[in-house]
Order: structure tokens, then sequence, then C-alpha cells
């Protein structure tokens, strides 16, 4: 379609104004004209001469033009106006009187100084004043104040109008809107102007076709109107009837001649008789010369006079034409006897018709639009200019012809069809017809018909550019209505929201292919090593997909150049488009592809795919909505990337975090996660956190669901954590004695700060204690190890250093017996011997020593290997058979044992034994000798356990003291008592094998007493 | 060696005792020895504390202490004599059968003199108490002022 320019519109614009003005005027410089022709008839014919029936038709015939001025007036969106020779509206239509808010009853009589602004008031009737004085067409552009106070762009058109006498009577005038135009962008603009020709050329055909009948209606009208004034003429003598004679010498007179003369040329009858030249002089100087010709001629061959010529009558130059014929007479003057006439108004009338004809002429063979006039039977008559240029047939060949050769096969039925409502008089509007060219082309052709009995009046309209144009809007639009349809789809598709990126893919890559008629459609994503890798690819013959094939950027370096800078490449011949070249050979012959559209999909700026349309097997031409299409369709897929990726992204998160879940709730220790405000944001409740359930919640302070505190914990670890940044582990015991082991945790987020923490804690009491008992075993062994090497080596020191003490001796024996025998030798011998003997009692000494010993030693270690067999133990009986297998009765040792009501324990039997027996047995060794002995044993039940005394009034022992008399080997009193230093350690150890335990309150000088604890054997005793 | 130095032996075993005994005379020692025979005694007579014999004003001593001992061991004996003021001036000679580091270590920290291992061999024995009376031939010892008298 051409895109015409602004001029153009302009131009249309100002034809337009100026045609209608031209019929406006027309029309209304026909309404004064007709007036005084029947006002001067009836001057002429007097009141009787012009019969009622013909005044009639002239009136209706007047009528008729006065409403069809009306109609016209009204029907045509222009505003006009007209106004008098001095200014004074005269009248405007409904148009005007819309826009400037006046009625018509208002302006009339008003000058634009009464109604406008004196501005703009002067401005009109300068360009008024204008036109007065050069009356031609005037057509400018200018503005107008609405109703509303606006002004509007206009452009005006000015006529002016000329009374019977060709004087000028006023002017019309008409004015268009252009404000709208002015506004509106360039597109719309077109159309508005597409829309303002299409209305002209409508009103164009109106006009013509109205101007066509009303030409032909005044024809007409006119002949009639003549005919019937020579009827009038003839039967009414309304003619001057005269005799004029010229005399053999050339003088000429008027013998006769009626009053009728006055009427017509304004001189008395009498002044004319008397004096001929009175009347010539009043012929046109120009014509009397032709005038005095034609009556000599007329004298000289005696042929009738007729002449026309212009005569003045009263100032006024009437046409007047007089016929006469002549006869000579005897004295050889001449006598014409004839009649004159006015016939001006035939004058006028026949000027007037001459003109409309040469006018309709011209716009005939000037109109842009193709006009015929033709007959129902399909014949050209007349056809003007415009068709050679449209069809490229000359004039002269389509009027020979029938236009029904021309018609298009195809729509002959519609085009006969049209013919015959033709014939029947209707007119046919809208009509539209294929018709052949000289080129062979068929053109479009848009009719407006009019029938006039068998003739047809047409104006067609080549509208195959418009046609094509609209083939190919119509095309865009179904397009359009596609693809928005496509869009709307993918917007609301379920699949394609799922977030489940294949399924989304197929379902984006056949919606692009079926949309665009595409051979293949398909999505390629940016693997993490930098191939594109195809992620689904539709081929639309066998509606499969695929996916799979990969690609590298770097091989392609030029179309991905493409897609960088445009982010999309449109290749409508891929083999020679350069963006595409890169491809020809390795993507594109293979593939068979030739033609390709291809978009980037981008995330945050960078390339992350391609979505891809593919033509295979010939070039395709895309178009820019197609272009816009895929971009749009390159944007979903994107946003499904992101989806996806983000789906990914959560479903890791959350099986990370599930497993986490997991982790935490079987770890046996609390762990939990804090803010800064110590607030619990999430912990496991397990371990140590062992939490009352309806404190088990986040959000609350953690001192508060964990300790039970108002405030934070005394050096809480995390405020050290936060301020540092850095992870701290501690032990620590609480109140009830229980051990814990913290450690704290800093989360440092993306931004490297810490707002969280996580505490693990774990109840490491059993661990202290377990580390508590390992540490006393440690100690306890190091120390039996450290008393054995000690306690062991010191007899070895004895034995080694007495034996060289003997040798010694031997020595100085052999050295003494070897000397003569001096005085004193005996003394010396004695010496000798005396130290060999107390040599050896010191090595036999150690050697019992040591001996003793190796027994304790033995003898701790068989208690370590015994097999226990526990059970409940009959104390008393215990207790008693110690007492006789150890002849401790008081009688046998005068110490005064007092054996109490002893509560049965669970042990050892056998152990026990030994512990009590060797309780008893110190009880006795160690008593005082400065008092009677008393010993007592006594036991009572306590918390589950049976809690024995062994009590005595002995030497006692030293608070100092007391530990190391569990020591293995260790003797308090080694010179005064026997023993192996071997009975409590015995004792103690065989308690720790039964869960037992031996404590000790002594006073020295007073008594001891060792206090022993067993596990009770009695019932409910806890309780 | 001057005449008035008593060396005083802190040794429960008699045998032990003896040895030193014999062997520091052997070594030329002759001064008197006074022989303690747990850690009570030793610090009874130097403390003065109980009924036995107490130490005398104006003389020096030197003590040869064992560490396993009963009631009292060497250690005890030793930290008590370093907290004093005026006994730690005394120079204090352990002589035990054990040669663990931490507890010469220990000894050493509380102020010993010296540490003597007594050896098995009886050479080595000899040689270390030879030693010590060489040592206590060289130094002169401070007199022990009665303080606690």
């Amino acid at each position: 379609m051409r895109i015409p320019g602004l001029k153009k519109g302009a131009k249309i614009s100002y034809i337009f104004l100026a045609l209608v003005l031209t019929v406006v005027i027309a029309f209304c410089s026909e309404n004064p004209q007709t007036q005084p022709l029947s006002e001067n008839a009836r001057k002429l014919s007097g009141q009787t001469i012009i019969s009622k029936p013909e005044t009639n038709e002239s009136e209706d015939l007047q009528r008729e033009h006065n409403m069809f001025v009306d109609s016209l007036l009204r029907a045509i969106p222009v505003a006009v106006f007209y106004k008098d020779k001095e200014g004074r509206y005269l009248g405007c239509n409904d148009v005007f009187a819309q826009i400037q808010g006046v009625t018509n009853e208002q302006i009339r009589g008003k000058t634009v100084y009464d109604l406008w602004p004196g501005d703009l008031a002067e401005k009109y009737h300068q360009a008024d004043l204008e036109l007065m004085n050069s009356p031609q067409h005037q057509i400018y552009e200018f503005e107008v104040k609405d109703k509303c106070g606006n002004f509007r762009p206009v452009i005006f058109g000015k006529q002016p109008f000329y009374d019977q006498h060709g004087q000028i009577a006023g002017l019309v005038g008409a004015f268009v809107d252009i404000s709208a135009q002015k506004n509106l962008e360039k597109r719309q603009y077109w159309y508005v102007v597409t829309l303002s020709a299409v209305m002209i050329i409508q009103l164009l055909l109106i006009i013509a076709l109205v101007k066509v009948l009303l030409a032909r209606k005044k024809i007409l009208g006119s002949l009639l109107q003549s005919e019937k004034k020579y009827k009038r003429l003839a039967q009414n003598l309304s003619a001057v009837v005269f005799q004029f004679k010229m005399a053999a010498d050339g003088s000429c007179s008027f013998p006769f001649i009626n009053d009728t003369l006055f009427i017509v040329t304004g001189i008395k009858a009498e002044d004319a008789m008397r004096d001929v030249n009175m009347l010539l002089d009043k012929i046109e100087p120009d014509e009397r010369k032709a005038f005095q010709d034609s009556v000599v001629e007329s004298a000289r061959t005696l042929k009738p006079f007729h002449c026309i010529f212009r005569y003045t009558n009263r100032g006024n130059l009437n046409w007047v034409e007089a016929r006469s014929t002549p006869e000579r007479m005897s004295d050889g003057s001449t006598i014409w006897d004839g009649f004159f006439f006015d016939i001006s108004e035939q004058k006028i009338t026949e000027a007037a018709l001459r003109e409309k004809t040469s006018e309709l002429e011209t716009f005939f063979s000037s109109a842009l639009d193709l006009l015929c006039i033709a007959d129902t039977q399909g014949n050209f008559i007349k056809v003007n200019k415009e068709w050679e240029r449209v069809l490229g047939y000359s004039v002269e060949e389509l009027q020979n012809r029938k236009f029904l050769e021309f018609v298009h096969p195809d729509d002959m039925p519609a085009t006969t069809n049209a013919l015959a409502k033709l014939a029947q008089q209707e007119t046919v509007t809208n009509f539209t017809n294929r018709f052949k060219c000289r080129d062979g082309n068929y053109h479009f052709l848009e009719w407006r018909s009019s029938p006039g009995g068998s003739i047809i009046y047409a104006a067609a309209r080549d509208i195959t550019e418009r046609k094509i144009a609209l083939d190919v809007l119509k095309e865009s639009e179904n397009r359009a209505v596609l693809q928005r349809g496509a869009i709307a789809a993918i917007m609301v598709d379920e699949v394609v929201s799922s977030g489940n990126a294949d399924s989304a893919f197929r379902r984006i890559t056949e919606v692009l292919a079926d949309t665009l008629d595409a051979s293949r459609s398909s999505v390629w994503a940016l693997a993490a090593d930098g191939r594109f890798v195809c992620q689904t690819l539709f081929s639309l013959e066998n509606r499969q997909f695929s996916s799979g094939e990969t690609f590298e950027s770097a091989v392609f370096p030029t179309y991905f150049k493409a897609i960088n800078s445009d982010s999309h490449v449109c290749a409508d011949d891929a083999l020679t488009n350069r963006n595409t070249l890169d491809l020809v050979d390795l993507y594109l012959k293979p593939n068979d592809i030739r033609s390709l559209l291809d978009a980037g999909i981008f995330i945050d700026g960078r390339l992350r795919g391609i979505i891809s349309c593919e033509q295979t097997g010939h070039p395709r031409k895309w178009n820019s909505d197609e272009e816009a299409f895929i971009c749009a369709f390159a944007a979903f897929a994107g946003q499904i990337m992101v989806a996806a990726e983000r789906r990914q992204a959560e479903k890791s998160l959350r099986e990370s975090e599930a497993r986490l879940s997991k982790i935490l709730a079987i770890v046996p220790d609390m762990v939990s996660v804090h803010d800064r405000q110590m607030n619990i944001v999430y912990s496991n409740w397990n371990g140590f956190g062992a939490v009352a359930e309806n404190m088990r919640k986040t959000g609350s302070k953690c001192f508060k669901a964990y300790r039970g505190c108002d405030d934070v914990c005394e050096g809480c670890l995390a405020k050290s954590v936060f301020e540092s940044g850095k992870p701290c582990i501690s032990e620590s015991q609480l109140a009830d004695g229980r051990w814990i082991e913290l450690r704290v945790l800093p989360i440092i987020d993306g931004d490297g700060d810490c707002d969280l923490f996580v505490e693990w804690v774990r109840d490491i009491t059993s661990r202290k204690q377990t580390e508590q008992v390992i540490a006393a075993k440690n100690k306890e062994l190091e120390q039996l190890l450290y008393v054995a090497s000690h306690d062991l080596r010191s007899p070895l020191v004895n034995v080694d250093g007495y034996s060289r003490e003997i040798s010694f001796a031997l020595d100085e024996l052999q050295n003494a017996l070897s000397e003569e025998s001096v005085a004193g030798n005996d003394v010396h011998l004695e010496t000798i011997l005396s130290d060999i003997n107390e040599s050896l009692a010191h090595i036999r000494k150690s050697a019992r020593q040591m001996d003793a010993l190796l027994k304790g030693l033995l003898k701790l270690s068989r208690l370590g290997r015994a097999a226990l067999n526990i059970g409940v133990i009959d104390m008393n009986r215990l207790v008693n058979e110690i007492v006789a297998a150890n002849d401790f009765e008081a009688g046998k040792t005068g110490v005064d044992l007092q054996i109490e009501s002893l509560p049965p324990c669970i042990g050892d039997c056998v152990q026990v034994t030994q512990v009590f027996s060797n309780l008893i047995g110190n009880a006795i060794k160690y008593l005082d000798s400065g008092r009677k002995g008393m010993i007592r044993v006594s036991g009572r039940v306590r918390d589950g356990k049976s809690i024995y005394c062994v009590e005595d009034n002995g030497i006692g022992i030293a608070p100092q003291h007391k530990d190391k008399i569990f020591e293995l080997f260790h003797r308090l009193e080694p010179a005064k008592t026997e023993g192996e230093g071997l009975g409590l350690t015995i004792v103690r150890q065989v308690l720790e094998m039964l869960n037992g335990e031996i404590s000790l309150d002594s006073t020295p000088g007073v008594g001891s007493c060792f206090r022993v604890t067993l596990p009770s054997a009695i019932e409910g005793s806890k309780s | 060696m001057q005449q008035e130095v008593v060396i005083l032996v802190a040794e429960d075993d008699e045998g032990h005792a003896g040895l030193i005994r014999k062997n520091l005379f052997r070594a030329g020692i002759v001064n008197e020895i006074k022989h303690f025979v747990d850690g009570q005694e030793i610090l009874n007579f130097i403390f003065c504390l109980g009924n036995g014999p107490h130490r005398q004003k104006g003389l020096s001593y030197i003590l040869l202490l064992d560490i396993r001992m009963p009631k009292v061991d060497g250690i005890e004996v030793l930290r008590q004599i370093k907290s004093d003021d005026e006994l730690k001036k005394m120079p204090v000679v352990m002589i035990t059968t054990t040669d663990d580091p931490r507890e010469v270590e220990h000894c050493h920290s509380l102020g010993c003199n010296n540490y003597i291992t007594k050896p098995v061999e009886y050479e080595a024995f000899v040689n270390a108490i030879r030693q010590l009376g060489l040592f206590l031939s060289v130094v002169e010892l401070p007199q022990l002022n009665g303080k606690n008298l």
C-alpha cells in the first residue's frame, strides 16, 4: 500500500472543499437567477401572459432546487455559510451552527464583528474584502473559535456569487476542521486520511452523480423554458413589431413601431418613429456596424433580416433578436416588416448551460476516479481518461466495447446481477469486481452506479492496492490473533507453569511451531560446560520431540555475536544471511534448513539459551510480528529456566533440610539454633535439652526454655561467639552436678554477618564420671606400680649391699687368717664374724620381706581375678563365723567384742568375709595397750544401702594418714606390729568390686570407726 | 668436713640405713649420724616436736631423706622443711629407690639439694654415697638457728 504524505492528505482536503464550494455556489447562484427570470417574464407579459400550468412547472423546478440545496447543505460534513456583499451573514448550515455554537437565526444579518472576537473578526473581514476585490476561488488555512472557546485549525474555502447582472451579490464560505488531522500521529493519520479520502470520493461520486442528473434536468428545463418563451412571445405579441424603411437614398425611418418598444427599449414609439437614431444609437457600438451591414445586405439581397445584438435599455445591456422580411418598394426604398424582442434571458440561460456542460465535461475528464456511462446491456458509452491510466486501454478502445468482456470470469455472475438491479432502476453501491488490464492483470474496481433508464452512470475506483493492503493487513491481523492466542495460552498453561522444564519446553516449542507454521522449533540451554544442549526439538511434520544435540558456541561466532547484540537472528534465507553463515555447513545443510528465526534466552542480561524456529526446504519471509513473537517466547523460556532452577534449588534445599532434620532428630545431643536475641530459631529438643513439651517453642528465649532462667546465663558463650565470630567449645558443670559440653558455632551468612549461631549441647556427665573412675584407677595402678617397684627394690638393695659387705668381711677374714696371729686378732675375727652374721641377717630378712611382698601382690592379683558369686549375705552369721575362725572371742584376746544385729546385704560371701576379717583384725591389732580394748560391729539400712560400722577404741589414725592407710604395703607402725601392709588395700579393692564403699572416722588416741557400705538386700529399703 | 655437721638419715629400712652408714664411713666421713625410721620422727626432731630428741641450736645439719616411709613420706618432709624460712637453709639430699623423673622433678621443685637413686648395683650405690661424702666435704653448711627451739 502506498503511504501518501501529509501534503497529499491536505491536498485531498482542499480538493474536497473546493468541490463542495463549487457545488454549493452553483446551486446558490442559480437560486437568485431563477427568481428574476419568472419575475421578468411576469412583468414582460403583464398580469395575464403567463399561463397557470406553466408557472407551476417552473415553481416546482425551483422548489426542487431549493430543497436539494437545503439537503445538500445539511448533508455535507462541512461547515457552510453565506454572506451578502456587505459582509452580513445570510445563513449557515447545521455543521457551521454546531461548531460555532450559534443558530441560523442568530447569525442572520450579523457581521463577523458582531459574532467573533476583534482580531479574529478583523482577519475574517480582510479575507472577505480580498475575495470581493479579487473575485475568485479563495482557499486558505486559518482557525475558528468553537463553541467551547477553543481555536480549531480549519481550511476555509470561499467563493463569491453573482446577481443576474453579473454583479457580486455576496459570498459562500465553507470550512473543514483539520484539528484532528493535525493532532494525529502519522500512522493513525494515514487511516484518517484514507477514511477522509474514501469519504471525499464517495461525496465526489455523489456530487458528480447529482451534477450529472441536475445538468441533464437543467438542460431539459432550459430548453423547455426557451420554447415556452418563444411561444409566449408569439402568442401574446410581446415582441416589438415594427416597420423599418430605408429610402433609396439610404435614409432610414420607422414608419411604424408598436408601444411594446418602450417596455423592451425604454424608448417611446413616437420618439423612435420621429428619429430612427434614437433607437439605433442604443445598439452596442461594437455591434452597430454589423447591424447596419446586415440591414444593407438584406436590402441588397432582399433576404430576411436576422440579427442578434446587444442593446442598452435603461442603462442595462440586453440581448435583442430582430427578424424581418424586406420588401422592395417601387420607389427604390426597402421596407422591412418585422419584430424584435429581448432575448437576454435566453442568452443568459444558454451561457449558463454552456458553462455547465463544459464544467461537466471538465469534471468527467479530469476526475481521478473511473467514470463511465454505459447501458444496461453492458456496453461502454463514454469513459473518462482515468480508464487509460488504470487499465491501460485507450478511451476509444473502451468506448466501442462491452465492458463485460473485461470482467473477471469469477465476478461475472455478480456483475450480471448488479446490471439487472440497475436495469430495475436500483442504485448499486459498494460493488466490487475485477477488470482485466491490458497487461493481463486484474484490478479490483469498486463501483457506485446509478441508473437513468437504460443508461448507467457509474464511478469506479481502483482499489487493487487497498485490497492487497487489506489482504496483507488481514493476514497480519490473523497472525496477530493467533499469536495473541498462543501467548495467552502459554501464560495460563499449567504444564508451562508447573516448573517442569522439559514439559514446559515441549509445550512452548509445539505452540511456537504451530503458531508460526514453522517446520521445526527448539529450545537450547547453555550447560555448565559452555555447550548448548538441545532441551527439546519439535518437528511439525511428524509432531515428534527429540533432544540432546549439542554444539559449542565458539564454533558459531558470527551467529552468537548477532544473538548477543540483537537478541535475535532473523534469516529469511539462512544459506545467504551473513549472520547464519557459520551454521551453513555444520548445521543448516545437514538438517535441510533454509530459513531460521532464533531468539536468545537472556537471564539477568546473560545469554542462557536459544529458542529457534526453522523452516526446512525453502526460504521464508519472517514478519516483524513473528520476530516479536519469538522474542516473547524467548522470555517465556527464560522464565521457565529460572523457575526450573529455582525449583531444583528449592528441592535440593528441601532434601538437605529433610536429611539434616532426620540426622538431627537422631542425634542424642541437643542441637539448637538461636539468634542474637537468644531466641530459639530451631531445636531438635533432644538430649540435654530434654525440655518439657509445653516449653518446646521456637521463638522462646534459650535460657528460659533450657534452664528456666529469666536472663542470659552467666558467661554465655554465644555472646562471645557473636563478638568474635569464632566457634568455641567449653565444658561446664551444672548446679545439679551434671556435666555438659557446649559447642557454639556462628552461622556466617553471605554478607559475612553473624546473626545466628548453633548450640550443640552434650550431656557428658557419664563420661566425666567414667573419666574420674578411670583417673582414680590409673592413679591407683600407678601407685601400685610405684609402690611395688619401690618396695620390691628395697630388699634387693639390702641383699646386694649386704652380700657385698659379706664379701668385704670375707676378704678381711682371709687377710686375718693368712696374717700371723697377733694380739687382738681374735677380737678382730669376732668383729668380722659378727659383721657377716649381721649382713646375713639383713639378707635373710630382705628375702622374707620380698617373699611377703610377692605373696601380697599375688593375693591382690587373685582378688582381681576371682569370680564373684553375688547373693544375699546374712551378715550376722558371716561376722560370727569370722570371730570363731580367727579366735577373736573375747575370752581369748581380752577384748570386749560386741556384735550387734546386722542387716543383710548383697555381695560375694567370700570377699565380704575377707573385708570384715581384715577390719576386725586391724581393730584388734591397733588397740591401745593403755586401756581395755573394745570393739563394736553394728549395722543399719539407709537409702537402699546397708551400712556397717567397725568401731574400736584403739590408737586412732591422724587425719593426715587417713588416705595413706589404704595404700598398698603401707604400714603406719612397721616396727611395732606385724603385717604385710595389704589389709586395707584389699578391703578397698573388694568393696569397689561389690559396689560398696569404705570410709573412716578416727581420732588419734580415742579410736577409729571404719564404715562399710554395701547394697542392701532388704526389699523396698529405698523408701 | 666440719666436725659440727650432723648427718641426719631418715630411712625406714634398717638395712639401707646400715649400708649408708657403712659406706659413709668407708668414704671417710665420720660425722655424727642420726637415724630416723619414719617421716614423723625426723619432723619431730627438726621442728622440735613431741617427746623425742630435738635438734640443737647452733649445729649444722644435713638430711639424707628417703621418700617412701611410714606415716609421713619424704616428699612431705621435704615440703615442710623447705617451707620454713630457717630450716630451708639445711641441705636435703633425697635418697630413694625410684628414679621416676616426675618424682625427681617434684623434689627439685620443692627445693631438694641433691637426689640420689639407691641402685641395686652396689658399686653404683657406693659411688653415689662417696659422691655425697665428697659433696659434704666441700660444702660449707649453714648453721641452723634455734628459731623453733
